[in-house]
């Protein structure tokens, strides 16, 4: 399909189908290759507070970070 | 309907809960499996919403942290791409808030919508080959036509095309039933298809 600048009466133009082929075209702007791991470095920067709030299981149970924990 | 799936990099299909669950239970590697598996369409999405792609990248990691921080409060059941896209999107809202007047006075346009279009922050003033420019000019039409849609519109219109969510993921992420996301969908085309008709046509090709 091409396209051209000219001007077409509204009801001329596009069906919905054709709406959605143009905008499908639209461009997926890709992240920099460098964004995970930023992100990931970014986590390790946190507080220790925010960043040790997962513990490993034990004896099958979750531990919750006290912050999170409902109060007693 | 065909919307063309351009981001698709997962890793093998563990559901998300599984690895919420998994970075609960301290592996990393599960919180970066997440990572890797939304970046880019948050980065699209995001990047579309903004026209700004250095501060997509901090918007971008704004919201994995938040997940990150917030992941021990979140609801078990609660789609966790929707969460991720509702969090980018109110992120975007504040960020346009905060710089919609100094962006402005930085366009070279001079269109007040122009701030949604990539475009406008990334020039080339390069002589490109007609082929190029065409396409460089649907972009720019494209991004111009979302960004005259209200506001309500823009956002549904922007996350099925730019975020490549469906009805149901996106009425969970604007907290909306999924028959309110597509009828706002069905009420953004005609805005669509006259931001268009004055700008760009289909022009079919001869019969030979």
């Amino acid at each position: 399909m091409q396209y051209s600048h000219e001007v077409l009466f509204l009801d001329e133009a596009y069906s919905d189908d054709e709406i959605d082929d143009l905008f499908g075209q639209l461009e997926a702007i890709e992240p920099p290759t460098s964004l995970v791991e930023d992100i990931l470095n970014r986590v390790e920067q946190l507080p220790f507070s925010q960043s040790k709030l997962f513990m490993p299981a034990s004896c099958g149970e979750l531990v919750v970070h006290s912050q999170f924990r409902e109060p007693s | 309907m065909q919307v063309r799936e351009r981001t698709k990099a997962h890793t093998p299909e563990i559901p998300d809960g599984v690895l919420v669950k998994q970075t609960l239970a301290g592996d990393q590697y599960a919180f970066e499996m997440l990572v890797r598996r939304y970046n880019a369409p948050l980065f699209n999405f995001i990047c579309h919403c903004l026209g700004d792609y250095d501060l997509a990248c901090d918007v971008s990691q704004q919201v994995f942290l938040q997940l990150y921080i917030s992941m021990p409060t979140l609801r078990t059941g609660e789609p966790l791409k929707a969460w991720l896209f509702q969090v980018a999107r109110n992120r975007c809202l504040d960020e346009l808030r905060r710089k919609r007047a100094i962006h402005f006075s930085e366009l070279e346009a001079g269109n007040e919508d122009d701030d949604l279009s990539p475009l406008a922050i990334m020039p080339d003033t390069r002589p490109l080959p007609d082929e190029i420019a065409e396409r460089r000019d649907l972009q720019r039409v494209l991004r111009q036509a979302i960004a005259s849609l209200p506001p309500k519109f823009r956002s549904v219109v922007l996350l099925r095309y730019a975020g490549q969510l469906s009805f149901s993921e996106i009425g969970k992420t604007l907290n909306m039933p999924e028959a309110t996301a597509k009828t706002y969908f069905q009420r953004a085309r005609p805005l669509l298809r006259a931001a268009l008709a004055g700008q760009w046509q289909p022009q079919t090709v001869p019969a030979t």
